[in-house]
């Protein structure tokens, strides 16, 4: 069944094109990789799939019905969560009460006392039940990035868009996270879309990736074709010389 | 808050309750005071301490609330007057709310400043327009009774900043206060509830000011609408620790001593401390004397 | 309709204009080098024209040495409270925004204790001198003397530092330490040093205007608030580290102001001003910067 539907989406910053004519879907299941050089557009695409920018042209479908005209509450209730490339953790509160954040509001059901169970429950699902009473701002990178994860899961979605979770960690950590990703897409039933730099762990995640270069579509498919194809390298590489 | 802390609280107010009886009309007078400042503070918390949207413009739902009392106390039962301005201070919230919480940041706290300013000098054109240089307000009720409702609202005051703190609605102001951008992408619905949170943190302080205004039994716009009073509320906010019950009163009872021991004889010297203590606890002690508290006395 | 014509008036919005240009020159150097939002830049007017009014009426020194006098006693205030104050502050807190609401509560906090150790001192009551009387005629008006000072040396102070900003490597280095901190102190700026320095020319400068209002109209302790209304809308207006944009900010909201007020009553100067302040505040949101709140 397909989950989202991209269609022909472009983004503008004063004179300059950030996304121009972006089409992609997604169905329910996939894991879906997002891969480009830095300025090619993939922070500007999850910022207008979780409405936190409009776009300026083109549409935006999720589970069939239009959601780039919401507000960022309103689509996260809908069902799509993120994280943040740069992490944003409520850095005052307890790593608790950020998951209890994304528990009573992710979804129209949240109450304060279901809300509190679920949060522990995720919380150990990234290795952080330790920290629960800790504040959030005091956690390493590492943690700070699977607290993210974790706000996003209370959240109950149905589609995760994870923004360079595994930047800056350690090979060790990169391992961990990736067998946590896939934990938790089968436990949560979740389709995720993920920007990674770690092009390794982008390749063994993924069934299908896709490629932006300078805000445009250049290739999509499997890892080992989107390997090898020619525009990719130039795009990524630079001209072989 | 623990449930030992919260019978403290209600021993305080029941207490409180209780003083008529016994105290003479000095200390009544500052007994009124401190539940005063205690409800103004209360509510400023409710707002500020929670979603980190400082204002700096408290005043003028005061100054509104106890406007709306001198206007209409003649005309309805007293009661209804002074709900009345609580109800029209939280309509003014309202309306002027969502363009208001847009603007962030320390630019929020000129605004608001700016904000009460502005409908200060409009009510004084108003009034001069009436031809009206303060009103004198004959026949208001004594000092018992004032005192008894100021204790309902600041009873009113503490345990709605008490209730919200616990709430799903009080989370969500927390996160707003943390990170705007991320509470709403974690599905805070942010613009309403910050709505909410400035209307609820108005209407109280409206009824405040009608009871002050009767207290007083003289009306003059820039006493009511001065912006000492938002100041002060701010003051007593930091000093006491900015966003528990606990804290708010504390601060309201540190600065209301004071100023019964300063204001009558140097009343510059009384803001200057005030000046310094604010400098001070920003600088040294951001949680204020809750959060002193707190250090020296372990769990 | 006549006023509105009349250069008298013209003459009035221009020299308004010229010290508010002034006076926003300041808060737009110490917010733009350092994010501290001076909400007792006010104040520093008032106590530089509290200093020049008693420099001249009870030491009986001349106009001329009191405006030399009020610039380097308030530099130096503001010398003690960078270095009391605001290097903790700049040094402990490590988020931009935090930076912003501390140093308006700090400011806050020094705006009272500066309001009413005046008061105390001085009493609150308004007070005036007029060093040049005399009338001197311009041909098309006549102004009297003092006017006619303030208005050459503002624009005269806010014509250098343009230059001085324009031109110079001071300049060239403050402006690159608005633009980004961290690459100006990478490309060799002693930003520390040159922080000190802003803040203190900053207070130097809102001393001198403060100099100049009290030779033109009567001073009191409570006077400052609107002269820190008038500079945030300039800097709102102009933009931030924005000399030109600043000075010409000035005298809109100088021309604004005097013909809005001589179009309606002086009762409702007050009402015009922070008319004007609330509507470019809602109007960009955002604030001095123009930062857009993008998520990234």
């Amino acid at each position: 069944m397909r989950l989202l539907t991209v269609e022909r989406v472009g983004k503008r910053f004063g004179g300059v094109a950030a996304l121009n004519e972006v089409s992609l879907e997604i169905e329910t299941g996939e894991m879906v990789g997002l891969m480009g050089a830095n300025g090619a557009g993939k922070t500007t695409l999850f910022n207008l799939i979780a409405c936190s920018e409009r776009p300026s042209a083109g549409a935006i479908h999720f589970e069939g019905r239009r959601v780039d005209l919401l507000r960022p509450d309103q689509v996260a209730r809908r069902g799509i969560a993120r994280t943040f490339q740069i992490v944003r953790p409520f850095r005052n509160l307890t790593v608790g009460e950020n998951v209890r954040i994304g528990a009573l509001f992710g979804s129209d059901t949240g109450r304060p006392d279901d809300g509190d169970a679920f949060a522990r429950e995720v919380l150990a699902e990234v290795g952080l039940e330790q920290q629960a009473g800790i504040f959030a701002g005091s956690l390493t990178l590492s943690g700070q990035k699977r607290l993210e994860i974790a706000r996003a899961l209370a959240q109950r979605p149905r589609l995760l868009l994870l923004d360079e979770v595994m930047a800056g960690l350690t090979p060790k950590e990169v391992a961990d996270a990736i067998a946590m990703i896939r934990r938790i897409k089968t436990k949560h039933r979740l389709t995720i879309l993920l920007v990674e730099h770690v092009l390794s762990a982008m390749m063994t995640l993924c069934e299908r990736i896709i490629v932006l270069h300078h805000g445009r579509k250049i290739a999509e498919g499997p890892p080992e074709t989107v390997a090898r194809d020619p525009r990719v390298l130039e795009a990524y590489l630079g001209r072989p010389s | 808050m623990r449930t030992s802390h919260l019978a403290v609280g209600i021993g305080f107010f029941l207490l409180l309750a209780a003083a008529p009886l016994a105290a003479g009309s000095y200390f009544l007078g500052i007994g009124f005071q401190l539940l005063m400042w205690i409800a103004l503070t209360q509510s400023w918390v409710l707002l500020s301490g929670l979603t980190g949207y400082v204002s700096l413009g408290h005043a003028v739902f005061y100054g509104i609330g106890g406007y709306v009392t001198v206007l209409t106390w003649q005309a309805l039962p007293l009661p209804a007057a002074v709900v009345l301005g609580g109800v029209v201070a939280a309509l003014f919230a309202l309306s002027i709310g969502y363009p208001v919480l847009r603007v962030r940041g320390p630019y929020f706290v000129i605004l608001t400043f700016g904000l009460a300013e502005l409908v200060k000098y409009t009510v004084i054109n108003i009034e001069a327009a009436l031809g009206k240089f303060g009103r004198l307000m004959l026949g208001a009720p004594g000092l018992p009774a004032l005192y008894w409702s100021m204790l309902g609202l600041a009873a009113a005051a503490s345990l709605m900043v008490l209730l919200v703190g616990r709430s799903r609605f009080g989370a969500g102001l927390r996160a707003i206060r943390e990170d705007e951008p991320a509470a709403e992408t974690a599905g805070v619905p942010a613009a309403r509830y910050k709505l909410t949170a400035f209307a609820l943190s108005a209407l109280v302080p409206g009824m405040v000011g009608g009871l002050a205004a009767l207290r007083s039994g003289y009306f003059e716009p820039q006493q009511i609408f001065s912006p000492t009073i938002s100041f002060t509320v701010v003051a007593m906010a930091m000093i006491g620790g900015s966003d528990t019950v606990r804290g708010a009163a504390m601060g309201a009872a540190f600065l209301v001593l004071l100023s019964e021991l300063l204001w009558a004889n140097l009343p510059e010297l009384y803001m200057i401390l005030l000046g310094l203590m604010l400098i001070g606890f920003v600088l040294f002690a951001p949680a204020g004397l809750d959060g002193l508290l707190r250090r020296s006395m372990p769990r | 309709m006549q006023v509105l014509l009349s250069p008298q008036l013209f003459i009035a919005a221009l020299i308004l204009g010229a010290l508010y240009a002034l006076v926003a020159l300041g808060l737009n150097l110490i917010y733009g080098t350092m994010r501290l939002l001076n909400v007792g830049h006010g104040e520093i007017v008032m106590v530089g024209a509290y200093a020049a009014f008693w420099s001249f009426v009870l030491l009986g020194l001349g106009p001329l040495p009191a405006l030399i006098l009020a610039p380097i006693l308030t530099g130096l205030l503001g010398l003690a409270l960078y270095r009391g104050l605001f290097r903790r502050l700049l040094a402990h807190a490590a988020v931009a925004h935090r930076i912003e609401a501390n140093s308006l509560l700090l400011f806050f906090g020094v705006s009272v204790v500066l309001q009413n150790l005046t008061a105390l001192i001085f009493t609150a009551n308004f007070r005036g001198y007029r060093p040049f009387p005399g009338v001197v005629d311009l041909g098309f008006a006549s102004v009297t003397g003092g006017r006619l000072l303030a208005l050459t040396i503002a624009l005269a102070v806010a014509a250098m530092a343009a230059l001085v900003l324009r031109f110079t490597p001071v300049g060239l280095a403050i402006r690159a330490l608005i633009q980004n901190r961290s690459a100006a102190a990478l490309a060799g700026v002693d930003t520390e040093r040159l922080e000190m320095w802003s803040f203190v020319a900053g207070f130097a400068v809102a001393g001198l205007a403060g100099a100049l209002v009290s030779m033109i109209e009567q001073i009191s302790p409570f006077m400052g608030f609107p002269f820190t209304i008038a500079a945030f809308v300039i800097i709102i207006l102009g933009g931030l580290g924005n000399l030109t944009g600043s000075l010409l900010g000035g005298f809109v909201l100088g021309v604004l102001e005097t013909y809005g007020v001589a179009l309606t009553s002086p009762n409702y100067r007050s009402m015009l001003v922070y008319g004007v302040f609330i509507l470019v505040l809602l109007i960009r949101p955002q604030g001095l910067l123009g930062r857009a709140s993008v998520v990234r």
